[in-house]
């Protein structure tokens, strides 16, 4: 875990780059899901973001 | 619940400031904040937390696509050695680091927020006052003060349409009061340039400049909007105290001799990108047929009424929508291409410069959009799921007679959550006038005092923050920004919330 850590710590353009591509994209899937009544998709992709902001709080 | 309401704010506030984190964590933290008080003690269920996240895309991409644009001129223009040039010859007209201060980072400030807004003069100002030696804190603190009082009347009046649109009320109404606040603002944001450029030594030395030239600007932005111009109110504004500024800061010279050779050809190059960006602006702006032609081309949804658990209701509607053409982004995108290819044609550049202005770009604007995204993203959880409401409801009725003097406040609490003045009057507007009515004051005082007060937030909004502070090379260092800011703002604010008393109780 430690590990992962540093690694993302010594890449971190890169994983910002890739948390705010998630961020836009799940934004927007989750309006499609959600417009789909596709509530347990839906929970999961909003879970996901709360996820990857965790590890950006931990990094 | 108050408290609650207020929380995601507090985390990210004390954060940045408290314990100097980055923009891009402290965002990711007030996030989380806004996310789970809106689900747990708000009631917003999935789906309407999934409408407020999809509407936040537009406002993002709304606000980055003029970060990573204004971001790609500043670099197109220092490949060259630009900023180099701007930063040997401004000095030519004044030495005087009070008068440099006053022209570039309060009167062509101004200007900027009068043709484009949207954050552009400290990001563009920001890098050139670094260039003349003053520290990349004051370089950053100067134009954010400087351009202020420009805001509401700027960007071509778009906070001001806001405003309108959001109270059902004209300019007749609104437009002098409002004009008159924000003059008076831009003074006192002379004065604190001035202050803050060398303490009252600078003032005493530059006061007479700083009355004529604020004068100038403040009265012409005056005239101009109670005429129902209101859409050339800032530009006017800023116009006028270039005509003023210019001659003026030439005549008293710093107290120095001025130098003759004044390389014009090298400065008109240098400075072509910015004028490619005012010209593109005001003929887009300027010429109806032109701006509806290009506004055919817009992107955006309609999003259905959400309603959370508490009761909360927010109605369905179109949402941001993104004018593609004509969005300021595409301006300076286009300023940039036109000055890239001047200093290409002019030989300024060296090997492979075209390689090293995008991947210092990307690199340059990469941490700072993500902190803009979490930022935004909280700011409309909180206006979906009430917590907005609740802040400002929580202000307005534990208050009462003393309200004008809160008014600005909202504003300006409005601006710092949501990263503008016009989304402050878009969300506050509304319910200021009511709370005027109910409380039997005059409406347009009190919203001209909600403008005024979000014309100021707006500079301590973290999106604001973040975008010179990459431009000063200060990224990651937004709260050393925002300690300094935020004394001189809330002076102001004080100084706005008595005004507003008087205006409301003893006129």
């Amino acid at each position: 875990m430690r590990n992962l850590l540093e690694y993302l710590r010594s890449k971190s353009s890169l994983f910002y780059g890739l948390v705010f591509g998630l961020m836009i994209l799940g934004s927007a899937g989750a309006f499609f899901l959600a417009e789909a009544g596709l509530i347990l998709a839906l929970s999961l992709v909003l879970g996901l973001l709360i996820l990857a902001n965790l590890v950006v709080l931990l990094i | 619940m108050f408290f609650l309401a207020i929380s995601p704010i507090v985390v990210i506030l004390i954060l940045m400031m408290g314990f100097s984190w980055k923009a891009s964590r402290a965002g990711s933290a007030g996030y989380l904040t806004a996310f789970l008080v809106a689900w747990i003690w708000y009631g917003m269920n999935m789906k309407t937390l999934a409408y407020a996240h999809a509407k936040a895309i537009f406002l993002i991409l709304d606000v980055l696509l003029i970060i990573w644009a204004a971001f790609a001129l500043f670099r197109v223009v220092d490949e060259a050695g630009g900023i180099q040039v701007l930063s040997e010859t401004l000095p030519f007209l004044t030495t005087d680091q009070g008068l440099q201060a006053l022209l570039i980072g309060w009167v062509f400030a101004s200007f900027l927020q009068g043709v484009g807004g949207f954050g552009v003069p400290t990001a563009v100002i920001a890098p050139i006052l670094v260039g003349l030696g003053f520290s990349p804190l004051n370089a950053v603190v100067i134009p954010s003060l400087g351009h202020t009082w420009a805001v509401t009347f700027g960007s071509l009046g778009a906070s001001f349409n806001a405003m309108m649109a959001a109270t059902n009320l004209g300019w007749e109404v609104l437009a002098g009061p409002a004009a008159i606040f924000l003059g008076i603002s831009g003074l006192l944001v002379g004065v604190a340039v001035a202050l803050v450029v060398g303490g009252w030594k600078t003032l005493r030395r530059i006061w007479l400049p700083l009355l004529i030239i604020g004068l100038a600007m403040s009265t012409a932005q005056y005239f101009t909007v109670s005429q129902g111009f209101w859409t050339i109110g800032g530009l006017v504004g800023g116009t006028a105290g270039l005509i003023v500024g210019i001659p003026m800061t030439w005549y008293l010279k710093g107290g120095e001799p001025l130098q003759q050779n004044i390389p014009w050809k090298k400065l008109l190059v240098s400075l072509s990108g910015y004028g490619v960006l005012i010209c593109l602006t005001l003929v887009i702006q300027l010429i109806p047929a032109l701006k509806d032609f290009l506004g055919q081309v817009k992107i955006g949804f309609y999003f259905p009424e959400t309603i959370t658990g508490a009761g909360y209701a927010v109605p369905g509607g179109a949402g941001r929508q993104l004018y593609i053409l004509r969005h300021a982004g595409t301006i300076l995108l286009l300023s940039s291409a036109a000055s890239y290819w001047i200093f290409k044609r002019t030989g300024w550049y060296r090997e492979g410069a075209l390689d090293r202005i995008v991947r210092s770009t990307i690199k340059g604007v990469i941490s700072s959009s993500f902190g803009i995204t979490t930022i935004v993203m909280m700011a409309v959880i909180m206006q979906h799921a009430g917590m907005t409401d609740t802040l400002a409801r929580g202000f307005s009725s534990t208050i009462g007679w003393f309200y004008p003097a809160v008014a600005p406040w909202l504003g300006a609490l409005g601006a710092v959550m949501t990263g503008s003045n016009a989304n402050s009057n878009l969300v506050f507007s509304a319910l200021q006038l009511r709370t005027a009515e109910i409380l039997g004051l005059p409406a347009a005082l009190i919203l001209a005092a909600q403008t005024t007060g979000g014309a100021l937030g707006s500079v301590a909004a973290p999106t604001k923050v973040i975008v010179g502070a990459i431009t000063a090379g200060m990224e990651g260092r937004e709260g050393e920004i925002l300690k300094k800011l935020l004394p001189i703002i809330c002076i102001l604010l004080l100084v706005i919330s008595l005004m507003t008393i008087l205006g409301v109780y003893f006129l």
